[in-house]
């Protein structure tokens, strides 16, 4: 509800600027992240190291999670190799999902607490969606390798997207659900 | 007296529906498309390139060669000095960079439960911020082919970080106009966006965010 006079319908002073704070600070919290993440480091320092350790340990998550169902799934650094091929790259991983949706949580006016939940308990929610996305991709690959692309490139895509939102919308439900300690001015960042 | 429906599930209602309506593969749809988005850009285009070099876009013909693996929905953006062969030919895959995003906020904005001035509004910074959306992730590739931005200076890591966190993802193929609905219903109208998400029908009472920015 806006701060407004039901007489005159104005605005109460300083209200714009809270909504103004909130799309600064969005801005701000993607800005830092994305540009964290897809900066193009040296290959031969140590954060482009990091990144492919990182991304050969994300390779090794779903490639575990995927030898639980085939047996024959073997990891080699950030390729899945079995009955079908996948490479793990930069993207595979759904960063650009979960940076936006970091973003957006950290930048509402919650409580500390409430942030802290709902980033902790969604980037697991997220991650666990890719994972099966990838389990999935690979045996869509196997047995339908007609339908990869649209799966890879259409279905999944909006599929994260939607569960995203619905991760957000829910967070924001509970989190306000909290009372109104949860949004007062203190707790902003 | 019948109780009245969920103000958030009409509005996933009428997203459903929409979102259904714009997705279906319409017959004719990929051409026309196709076709009026290749007038218009090229038109535009046209005005960023000198006159001793032709940019055009043209629907891809899968009759050529060169064109074989296209398809209805797939335009080619061509650069050549005069009667000289292309120097740079892209082929575009317009459902995926500019049709889904702009059809997936259309159907988000027209469902959202706001005024229809503010729903015009939001209707008209959203196309209009995907539209430059579209314009980067057409412009950056080919403005980094012809080294526009030099090699390793704070422009060219900027419009890499740009082009590969937000652009060429095939999650921001939906996330792009998603997250450009929230932050534009939510700087228009912090109370309409509290009315999507809850599931009661008694008025929202979000937190203060505010009047309309845009």
């Amino acid at each position: 509800m806006t701060a407004s006079s039901p007489a005159t319908n104005i605005p109460a002073p300083g209200t714009t600027g809270r909504a103004v704070r909130y799309l600064a600070r969005f801005a701000l919290f993607a800005t830092v992240l994305l540009a964290s993440y897809y900066f193009p480091y040296d290959p031969h320092g140590i954060p482009a190291a990091f990144l492919r350790l990182y991304l050969a340990s994300y390779a090794h998550l779903a490639g575990g999670a995927l030898a639980l169902l085939d047996p024959s799934v073997r990891v080699r650094g950030a390729d899945i190799v079995g009955r079908y091929s996948l490479t793990f790259a930069m993207n595979c991983d759904a960063m650009d999902v979960y940076i936006l949706f970091a973003s957006a949580l950290l930048a509402f006016p919650a409580g500390v607490r409430a942030r802290l939940v709902g980033l902790g308990s969604g980037l697991v929610a997220l991650v666990t969606l890719n994972v099966l996305r990838i389990v999935s991709l690979y045996f869509i690959g196997v047995h339908f390798p007609g339908a990869f692309d649209f799966c890879h490139m259409d279905a999944w895509p909006l599929l994260i997207v939607v569960s995203t939102c619905a991760g957000f919308f829910l967070w924001i439900r509970w989190s306000r659900a909290l009372g109104p300690g949860a949004l007062d001015a203190r707790s902003e960042a | 007296m019948p109780a009245p429906r969920p103000k958030a599930l009409v509005f996933f209602a009428r997203f459903a529906v929409l979102f259904a309506i714009v997705m279906v593969p319409w017959p004719g749809l990929a051409t026309a498309f196709n076709q009026t988005f290749s007038v218009i850009a090229s038109m535009v285009v046209d005005a960023c390139f000198d006159d001793s070099e032709v940019a055009r876009f043209h629907p891809a013909d899968p009759e050529l060669p060169a064109d074989a693996s296209l398809g209805p929905w797939d335009t080619v953006f061509t650069v050549s000095g005069g009667r000289d062969e292309p120097v740079l030919r892209v082929p575009l895959p317009l459902r995926r960079v500019a049709y889904v995003p702009l059809a997936t906020f259309l159907a988000l904005a027209l469902a959202t439960p706001v005024g229809r001035p503010q729903k015009l509004r939001i209707v008209g910074w959203g196309l209009g911020l995907l539209l430059f959306r579209l314009a980067l992730t057409i412009g950056l590739p080919i403005a980094r082919h012809f080294q526009v931005f030099g090699q390793g200076t704070v422009t060219d890591w900027l419009a890499r970080v740009v082009y590969y966190g937000l652009l060429e993802p095939p999650n921001q193929m939906y996330g792009a106009p998603v997250v450009l609905w929230f932050l534009l219903v939510f700087a228009n109208s912090p109370e309409a966006f509290y009315r999507v998400i809850r599931s009661g029908s008694t008025p929202a009472t979000g937190p203060d965010l505010g009047r309309p920015l845009a």
